[in-house]
């Protein structure tokens, strides 16, 4: 093979998306912390930051020119193999910092392995799902390619930093890519993820009737050609039943008309519509969700009961967000996601100004550094420069998007989608817990928030991927096998 | 197909992305609408802006002559900030040794501050005030053993000369009823409470100064806010020139020494208040400083005596006793009633329907007028009262009695003067619809002729005593008394009220009042050489029952040509008015017109050795014990 012939120059547009990120990202940085005061300059966290960003810019231009895609390739598996051994060891050595056991020492700066376990993740991932393309996708595929990704899931749960291990969600972007999992099965994790955290407290009415509402519409989606059909069962199932309930004023609750009205349609829809093959399949799916639907609404507030005070009041104030408008200065568990939001509302659409923002600066917003550092961006540059950082990270996940699929080897495509997975599972949830979407979990935004080596790793990611860009018409599979 | 069918889902994931990312701006620009945003701005300035209020100088008193009544002393606050103290505890039986504190408070004081000492570590907190300067001194020299503690220097009222109490009220800090009230005040402000202090209290107070500086979470300053554009400095209390004579007043306090009651002297042509007394009195500096509490309720709880009762201007229910004759003498001459040729036979009392009211002896049974005022003859004006009410120009007895009332109201007596203190009382003097309420339409003569020699249904403060000389004075009119003469530079103006009685009346009862001091008149002997002096003595009665000898009240003025001063004295079971209050009113005119105690005997036969207040003492201690037994 010709290796050295086919290089292609390094993607510029990708190269600008991070840049401009990384730029943006130190900028907002300084201007939190530009009222800190240090007795050396690199104790100050702005400085520490560049610092790393420049060593992860010659790490990234050495990975970008010098490195041969095959040596990562084939370097994937002992790769994986010694972050994994690393974040474990470390599980039962490192000390204890904010509950978890994720952070090494060296130097002046601290160093957290999980960060670089996730681009082996990635990479072994990428491999795996590779070499096994042309198997069919079946259940035991499936669950070998995503063994490599459990484990380190557990490594880092091991460890105690929930919020990191959350990130390997990320790897369903790819699953789905390729077809290791339908449609369904996304819509119904989703689906879960929401009824699991809206079970928690919201009312069981309003509960029930969107489970039968998402219902329909998933039925509508897949089935679309008996849109009428499934939409007429639905209502005359419904109406049926408080029909009954009106004139035989049996005073049976809307919680047990709408699930039974729910299960019946779907007996109906799948004894009398779906053909032979499909309604095997379809009942299957129907009752394990209801089931599953049912146990988890009356589980979720045993489970909710068992939670720490500063979690249920996370959850809390997730559900009622306007609790958090009521009391400002309490200082109880509500704190920081009030501080949070009032910065955010103090932005305006037009924002403070850079460097005026003096709620994030001051330091009322907790971690305003790390992971509340897009309080700062709301607070400083307001609605409209939001949209602009929202940009910036479109920018770079199209980028991702664009350099993943125009790749010949299913390798490189695996493993672009993946980094687009973390890099978006970090922007979502960091975002979500900000802006109270979600409860709150700790975890950094990419290029933005303070920590050399989240800076490091997702700058070795991308720069491997561009490093694979410039060998685009190879398949590394078929040529290195 | 295969591989368009992964791109499309690859573009599926792409518009989720995109789809989040649409509802996270959605939820970021409600938060930031503009409504919204500008109550978190409000809210971030309240948590990011320490304002600091700067506390003017309270404005000082002065006595007419510009000598300092109320002033300011500097004091010393001792603050904490947590962030600085030591892991292990201070010293505190040193602090406190240092500072004069006492130990227990300031040992509970720290330790809560060590406690807490991780909430807003950089904030400071007060641990104590009013500490004196010479403390202050030596905490200062040690102050390397107490780290985290310092000093602000602020200031406490301070009354130099020690006098006029009730006049000039006293201040405290304000609660959070005040705060509530009137948002110029936060917790460590003073807020005069009664008296002049009070009433002025707005001029007095001053304008604060603001600073705002930027502070952290912990609570640390970065800087001023924006670099201090805001600030503002505080700006002094104005200070508050009186009509206090403090010479007079310190004579005034002098003579009324242990005799509860009241002395009020007023300027007739002015209406200032020269000397103003409630006896008991106290030192108004015991309400100031860190005793204020413990002496307040020490002063409260003295219910015998009730030294916190402004009796000059509350003590309205005592009824004004034979110098009420004067009043009536007045009101008989307008309304023709009598002239200064009217006599009555006076057989030793006035018998009226089963009313008998006894007359003490005097020289002759036949009363004219001006003897009628120079003896104090009862029956004398029960007779003139009576042919007033009974009399054939009047309808009834009630329009009889509603003209009476109307003449007597504007001696200003039955309602408030309108002085510059607060807690003014009207006085009791009752219209007919009063009356007639009380009695169902039903009363006659026989149930207000008492009112005639000012008893029963008569009270009038001493305040509206000295004033009713004021107008006899200025023969037939009166500036409404008060103390505040000059605020910060603007010169106070008081209304001219005018009583409708012909000023030739006024000259006839005004000599009669001067014939008082002369051989045959009640005062006779507090008569003072080289000078025409005007007045009237008053006995008024307490009820038999309660076992209190009778209440002595004189009303002076003086001279009586171009008066220059106007008393009243209301001493409380000073026994008859000629021999109480008439010596105190006497002594206090020599004092203010010659300067000197032209007649010192009549201090020492009749003031020096009356200690009123020892007898009530013991005789409520008595009284105490004998229900106290079994």
């Amino acid at each position: 093979m010709r290796r050295t012939e086919v290089q292609i120059n390094p993607d510029f547009l990708t190269f600008l998306a991070y840049t401009l990120l990384v730029i943006t990202g130190w900028l907002i940085l300084y201007s939190v912390d530009s009222e800190l005061k240090a007795d050396s300059i690199l104790k100050l966290n702005y400085i520490k930051q560049l610092i790393w960003i420049i060593a992860s810019l010659v790490v990234g231009f050495v990975v970008i020119y010098l490195v041969k895609p095959y040596q990562i390739y084939f370097s994937a598996n002992i790769f994986y193999v010694f972050m994994l051994l690393v974040v474990v060891v470390m599980a039962f050595v490192a000390p204890e910092i904010n509950g978890a056991r994720s952070w090494i020492r060296i130097g002046g700066f601290s160093v957290q392995p999980a960060e670089f376990l996730k681009f082996a993740t990635a990479l072994i991932f990428a491999r795996w799902v590779a070499v096994r393309k042309r198997q069919p996708n079946t259940l035991s595929k499936l669950i070998i390619v995503f063994t490599p990704v459990v484990l380190a899931m557990l490594a880092v749960i091991l460890q105690g930093d929930m919020g990191t291990a959350l990130v390997f969600i990320g790897f369903l972007f790819p699953a789905y890519r390729e077809g290791l999992v339908n449609t369904l099965v996304i819509f119904y994790l989703i689906l879960f993820a929401v009824f699991f955290f809206l079970s928690l407290t919201a009312n069981l009415i309003v509960l029930f009737l969107i489970i039968y509402l998402i219902s329909v519409i998933i039925l509508l989606v897949y089935f679309s050609e008996h849109y009428k059909l499934i939409l007429s069962v639905f209502l005359s199932v419904l109406a049926v039943f408080h029909f009954t309930n009106i004139v035989f004023g049996l005073k049976i609750s809307h919680l047990i008309t709408i699930s039974v009205s729910l299960i019946v349609s779907y007996l109906i829809f799948t004894f009398f519509v779906i053909n032979k093959i499909r309604k095997l399949h379809f009942i299957l799916i129907s009752f394990l969700l209801s089931i599953s639907l049912f146990a988890l609404v009356y589980i979720s507030p045993i489970l909710y009961g068992k939670l720490k005070p500063h979690q249920k009041a996370r959850i809390e104030y997730y559900i009622h967000p306007q609790k958090i408008e009521q009391n400002y200065t309490t200082q109880d568990v509500s704190y920081n996601i009030k501080q949070a939001i009032l910065s955010i509302s103090a932005g305006g659409l037009k924002g403070r100004g850079y460097l005026k923002g003096t709620h994030n600066k001051l330091r009322f917003v907790p971690e305003q550094d790390k992971d509340y550092i897009f309080c700062t961006v709301a607070e400083e540059l307001g609605f409209w420069g939001s949209v602009i950082v929202f940009g910036l990270f479109l920018f770079l996940f199209v980028q991702i998007f664009k350099l993943s699929e125009r790749h010949k080897s299913v390798f490189v495509r695996v493993y672009g989608y993946s980094l687009l997975g973390i890099l978006f599972i970090h922007f979502a949830i960091n975002l979500g817990s900000t802006l109270t979407l979600l409860p709150v979990i700790g975890i950094p935004l990419p290029f933005y928030s303070y920590g050399g080596s989240a800076m490091l790793n997702f700058t070795l990611m991308l720069a491997a991927l561009i490093n694979f860009d410039r060998y685009r018409t190879i398949s590394f599979e078929d040529t290195y096998l | 197909m295969r591989q368009s069918q992964g791109y499309i889902r690859g573009i599926a994931i792409l518009v989720f992305i995109g789809l989040v990312m649409i509802i996270f701006l959605v939820k970021i620009f409600l938060l930031q609408l503009p409504s919204r945003s500008r109550k978190a701005l409000v809210e971030i300035a309240k948590q990011n802006i320490r304002v600091e209020r700067l506390r003017p100088e309270r404005g000082y008193i002065y006595d007419r002559k510009g000598r300092v009544l109320a002033a300011n002393k500097y004091v010393y606050e001792l603050y904490v900030t947590p962030y600085y103290l030591p892991d292990t505890m201070i010293d505190v039986d040193l602090l406190a040794n240092y500072l004069g504190l006492d130990t227990l408070e300031l040992r509970k004081k720290v330790e809560q501050v060590y406690k807490h000492r991780n909430i807003v570590p950089f904030k400071s907190r007060l641990i104590a005030r009013y500490i004196e300067p010479q403390n202050a001194a030596k905490f200062l020299e040690q102050q390397y053993k107490f780290q985290g503690f310092y000093l602000l220097q602020s200031y406490m009222r301070y009354y130099p000369a020690h006098v006029a109490a009730h006049a000039l009220g006293y201040v405290r800090l304000a609660d959070k009823k005040d705060i509530e009230k009137d948002k110029y005040y936060e917790l460590g402000d003073f807020i005069g409470k009664s008296g002049l202090e009070a009433y002025y209290e707005k001029f007095l107070r001053g304008k604060k100064g603001v600073r705002r500086w930027l502070v952290t979470s912990t609570g640390r300053i970065v800087g001023p806010y924006q670099g201090g554009k805001t600030d503002t400095l505080p700006e002094p209390g104005k200070s508050l020139i009186t009509s206090i004579d403090l010479d007079l007043q310190r004579y005034a306090e002098f003579l009324m020494k242990n005799k509860p009651g009241a002395l009020v002297a007023i300027e007739p042509k002015t209406g200032q208040i020269l000397a103003y007394v409630s006896s008991p009195y106290y030192d108004p500096n015991l309400l100031t400083g860190k005793d204020l509490g413990k002496n307040f309720n020490k002063l409260r709880s003295d219910h015998i005596l009730s030294p916190l009762f402004n009796r000059p201007i509350q003590s309205d229910e005592n009824p004004p006793g034979s110098t009420f004759k004067v009043v009536q003498a007045l009101c008989a001459l307008q309304e023709g009633i009598i002239n200064d040729k009217t006599v009555f036979f006076c057989p030793g009392g006035y018998y009226f329907q089963g009313i008998a009211i006894k007359c003490h002896m005097h020289r002759t049974p036949y009363v004219n007028f001006y003897y009628s005022i120079q003896a104090s003859c009862n029956t004398y004006y029960c007779n003139v009262y009576q042919h007033f009410m009974l009399n054939k120009k009047f309808k009834s007895v009630h329009q009889a009695y509603q003209t009476w009332y109307n003449l007597v109201w504007q001696f200003g007596i039955g309602h408030q003067l309108g002085i510059d203190l607060p807690g003014e009382m009207p006085g009791v003097l009752y219209d007919t619809t009063i009356l007639n309420t009380a009695y169902r339409g039903h009363w006659g003569f026989h149930d207000i002729v008492h009112i005639a020699i000012g008893q029963g249904k008569v009270g009038v403060t001493p305040l509206q005593l000295a004033n009713v000389a004021a107008i006899v004075a200025n023969r037939g009119y009166y500036i409404t008394p008060h103390f505040g003469v000059k605020i910060g530079d603007s010169v106070l103006t008081y209304d001219t009220n005018y009583v409708n009685i012909d000023t030739s009346y006024f000259n006839k009862v005004i000599h009669a009042m001067s014939l008082v001091f002369e051989p045959g008149g009640t005062a006779a002997f507090s008569k003072i050489p080289n000078l025409k002096a005007c007045g009237k003595t008053g006995t008024a009665q307490n009820p038999p029952s309660t076992g209190k000898a009778d209440n002595s009240i004189f009303i002076a003025f003086a001279p009586m040509d171009n008066p220059k001063i106007a008393v009243a004295v209301y001493v409380e079971e000073g026994g008859p008015g000629s021999q109480t209050a008439a010596p105190i009113a006497s002594l206090l005119i020599q004092k203010y017109l010659l300067d000197t105690i032209v007649r010192p005997d009549l201090y020492i036969a009749r003031v020096k050795d009356k200690n009123i207040v020892q007898k009530i003492l013991a005789r409520e201690n008595a009284k105490n014990r004998s229900t106290n037994k079994p």
